[in-house]
């Protein structure tokens, strides 16, 4: 390999190691709260944006259970399914988090952090 | 053309060598012990040839529980909590997720490619796509902790 193909070897190494996990930060144990619905269906499949570029398509006619709700919305976790975001290196099982009709981001419960949407995504929805 | 073929047989042969040869999901599923109430399972599998001769360790939360065998798959029982599966070849891919009581969770061993060696990346599948796709894969093992 070339001093070209090196450079470009290790640039590209830099990069993916830049872009390595999701973007996320620390977020509490989402809290039960009244007046939430208790289960929402996604109404039409919907490519959504996630950290670092990437983008996950929900699938329409799924069901989402309510878990509690984060400062930043309430989290809705997948029903038989699963959902993940990831980045170039990791992935993590992720729920939804809205507010107002909107994904506001995902909540990774297994590391127990929340990744933020770029801005929030307008989502259709039904609850029961 | 003779040498070619020659190449293409051994070629195959090292391909099979690398690949599960244990009883198939069917045969194996049917002697695993019932989940405990209080644990969840964990399986994982490999359905891709490509890249035989990659078979990295997997780590569950840094203990090494099996290896990604092309065509092949493991279980381990688990307590409920929170988990990160790792596999590390020239770069390291990580997949978290939680586990419930009860709970059965499908991690899909997928390779991609690397700079100079092929990457495994583990994918959290669902039941339903992950039911499918093991009943090519042969036990390689019960993973231990």
């Amino acid at each position: 390999m070339g001093i070209k193909g090196r450079l470009v070897a290790m640039l590209s190494v830099v990069l993916a190691a830049a872009c390595a996990d999701v973007a996320q930060r620390p977020a509490s144990q989402p809290q039960i709260q009244a007046g939430v619905p208790q289960t929402i269906t996604i109404s039409r499949e919907q490519e959504v944006p996630v950290s670092g570029g990437f983008s996950r398509v929900l699938r329409g006619g799924t069901a989402w259970r309510y878990i509690g709700s984060l400062p930043e919305g309430a989290v809705y976790k997948p029903v038989d399914t699963v959902f993940t975001v990831q980045a170039f290196q990791s992935v993590h099982e992720a729920y939804l988090v809205l507010k107002d009709g909107m994904i506001q981001g995902y909540y990774l419960p297994a590391v127990r952090s929340i990744s933020m949407s770029s801005s929030p995504v307008p989502i259709d929805v039904t609850s029961p | 053309m003779k040498r070619i073929c020659s190449y293409l047989i051994v070629l195959v042969s090292v391909v099979l060598a690398g690949c599960a040869s244990g009883p198939s999901f069917k045969e194996a599923s049917s002697s695993f012990a019932p989940l405990a109430a209080d644990k969840g399972r964990i399986y994982f599998y490999r359905t891709a040839i490509v890249g035989a001769a990659v078979q990295p360790a997997i780590y569950l939360n840094e203990n090494a529980v099996g290896k990604a065998t092309p065509k092949g798959f493991f279980y381990i029982d688990m307590a409920p909590g929170n988990y990160e599966v790792k596999a590390t070849t020239e770069a390291e891919n990580k997949l978290t997720f939680t586990l419930e009581a009860g709970q059965t969770r499908y991690v899909r061993l997928d390779m991609r490619m690397g700079l100079f060696v092929g990457h495994v990346v583990p994918i959290l599948v669902d039941s339903k796509e992950a039911s499918d796709a093991i009943q090519e894969t042969s036990y390689t093992g019960k993973g231990s902790f």
